[in-house]
């Protein structure tokens, strides 16, 4: 477990990050999804893909986060975070800009099926959510991101 | 432009961390968070009673929980259970593709045929069988209908292209299709277990719910028109793993004028009848309702005496239109069951719409009335009218 941990920490956080649209928030779901990691690691580690039960997790402990934080309820673990975030490129401020114009649940079909790799059915399975949801958030996310990244880059 | 893909590969990069924290410390200051969310968790449940509900525990993760059946053979094949042999070059199935629902999920029984360690998957559940071993696995995470594979091989990095197609068939009706719920799920840990029954321990706290999915699996999911409960565990110590919020529709009554008692629980009568019949559509139920009128004092007698008979009982069925009218029901439909559904003493009672459907398959259904609530055009409320 700790191999996995170490072997995949980074690209996981990395990949939630985009979702979050903040490493902090993303550090921390990750840690937490490892932690559950522990309870479960007799059978996730039989699994095909352990990391994609631990990224799974994360993106749930991601969505629950950000209700809470509407709510007003925010989690106030923080465990050392990594230092600063360099600052975006021009293509990471058009990115990040346009990701954070798009619902959450939007932004983590976009992140898995365009940054994972997952085709439409492991997403949907990986979100508990049908094909068709899963559809649906991809073209409206895509057709949020078209015009802005447009506008964005013809802004540069 | 770039394309998207590569836009957010670059925004990934650039949010990558740069440093591990050292996965020790990790658990250290975890657990330590923990502890304090297991104080504010007992202070909950201590202050609202069985609101641990609303704080539930242990996560499922969400993936294929494949369970080990229970005193599984290590010989010969369930009656309805897919049969996949694993052979050097993928999986065969030697029975077919077809496999039937079963009240606690799907069932597989695997046979390694080769002499090397294989590794199986259903769906993102995956397991290990050795060489010339059998295993019997059963999982609720495969709904009938839905598109569903399953696979072995020896090397899992091919395990994925010797993916076979399965088919599950509800032709019972067994499966209750699962509310979509798109709100969010909360997840909590250190919740103990609980003694009982899942939908018994629900409604506790809920004034209605219901067994879907699976009705006798493990997680047992309960729906109670406003939250869908994962219940993990077996036999009568459960926990409730996560709790995801979903939208209800609000109760929008339908005045009919139907002539029968008022129900005891049920906010309306829309509809009073006896059930012809009850169909699996697409997504949910649908039942042909015979309307009955149940008259009483001096209506009763007047009726009774044009049809040549007498009253009884204070009571007497009208039965003058033979039109059979067609609801939808609600997967979430409140069922209120009496003497003839649960043989017990006569009394309005909590009971699932699972049992309900089981009930009208039988031949003392042919003479049980039902009132129905009708909400929107579904039915959102069954009780069984008690006849003395």
């Amino acid at each position: 477990m700790r191999a996995l941990y170490e072997g995949t920490y980074a690209r996981l956080v990395s990949v939630v990050a985009v979702a979050a649209g903040n490493r902090g928030d993303a550090e921390e779901v990750v840690q937490e999804a490892f932690v559950r990691l522990l309870r479960h690691w007799a059978t996730v580690s039989r699994y095909d893909d352990p990391e994609a039960w631990v990224r799974q997790v994360a993106f749930r402990l991601l969505s629950n986060r950000t209700r809470k934080s509407r709510n007003g309820v925010r989690a106030v673990l923080r465990l050392g975070r990594s230092h600063d975030v360099e600052g975006p490129s021009a293509d990471g401020v058009d990115i990040a800009q346009a990701m954070k114009a798009l619902p959450l649940a939007q932004r983590q079909v976009i992140v898995l099926h365009h940054l994972v790799g997952l085709d439409v059915a492991d997403v949907a399975a990986a979100l508990g959510i049908p094909v068709g949801t899963v559809k649906s958030r991809l073209s409206r996310g895509r057709s949020t991101l078209a015009p802005l990244l447009t506008e964005a880059q013809a802004h540069a | 432009m770039p394309e998207l893909s590569e836009l957010l590969s670059s925004e990934a990069e650039r949010l990558r961390p740069d440093r591990i924290p050292a996965f020790d410390d990790i658990l250290r200051l975890r657990r330590r968070h923990r502890t304090v969310g297991v104080v504010s968790a007992l202070a909950s449940v201590a202050a609202i009673g069985t609101a641990a509900l609303v704080v539930p525990a242990l996560l499922s993760g969400g993936n294929t929980e494949l369970q080990q059946v229970p005193g599984s053979p290590t010989q010969g094949v369930a009656p309805d259970a897919l049969q996949v042999d694993c052979t050097s070059t993928g999986p065969v199935l030697p029975n077919g593709p077809r496999v039937t629902a079963q009240r606690d999920g799907v069932h597989y029984a695997f046979r390694n045929a080769t002499a090397a360690s294989m590794h199986i998957g259903i769906a993102l559940g995956g397991q290990t069988l050795d060489p010339n071993a059998t295993r019997d696995l059963a999982t609720t995470r495969v709904a009938p209908g839905e598109a569903s594979t399953v696979s072995c091989s020896a090397d899992i990095e091919t395990l994925k292209s010797h993916q076979l197609p399965v088919v599950v068939e509800d032709p019972s009706h067994v499966y209750v299709p699962v509310p979509k719920c798109t709100g969010t799920t909360t997840i909590r840990d250190f919740i103990s277990p609980m003694q009982g029954d899942p939908l018994e321990l629900t409604l506790r706290d809920y004034p209605r719910a219901d067994v879907v999915g699976y009705p006798q699996g493990s997680p047992r999911q309960i729906f109670t028109g406003a939250v869908l409960i994962d219940w993990e565990g077996g036999g009568t110590s459960w926990t409730p793993s996560q709790v995801t919020d979903c939208t209800s529709a609000s109760p929008h009554v339908v005045a009919s004028g139907i002539k029968a008692p008022p129900p005891t629980e049920l906010t309306h009568t829309d509809e009073f009848g006896v059930v012809k019949a009850v169909r699996r559509t697409g997504d949910g139920l649908e039942v042909d309702v015979d309307r009955v009128d149940m008259l009483g004092g001096a209506e009763a007698a007047a009726a009774a005496a044009a049809a040549g008979t007498v009253v009884s009982n204070d009571y007497f069925l009208r039965n003058d239109n033979q039109t059979v009218r067609t609801y939808n029901v609600s997967s979430a439909a409140v069922v209120w069951g009496n003497i003839a559904m649960l043989h017990k003493e006569p009394g309005a009672q909590r009971t699932t719409l699972a049992r309900w459907q089981d009930f009208v398959g039988t031949s003392a259904a042919m003479d049980t009335l039902f009132h129905f609530e009708i909400s929107d055009g579904l039915v959102v409320g069954i009780e069984e009218q008690y006849r003395p």
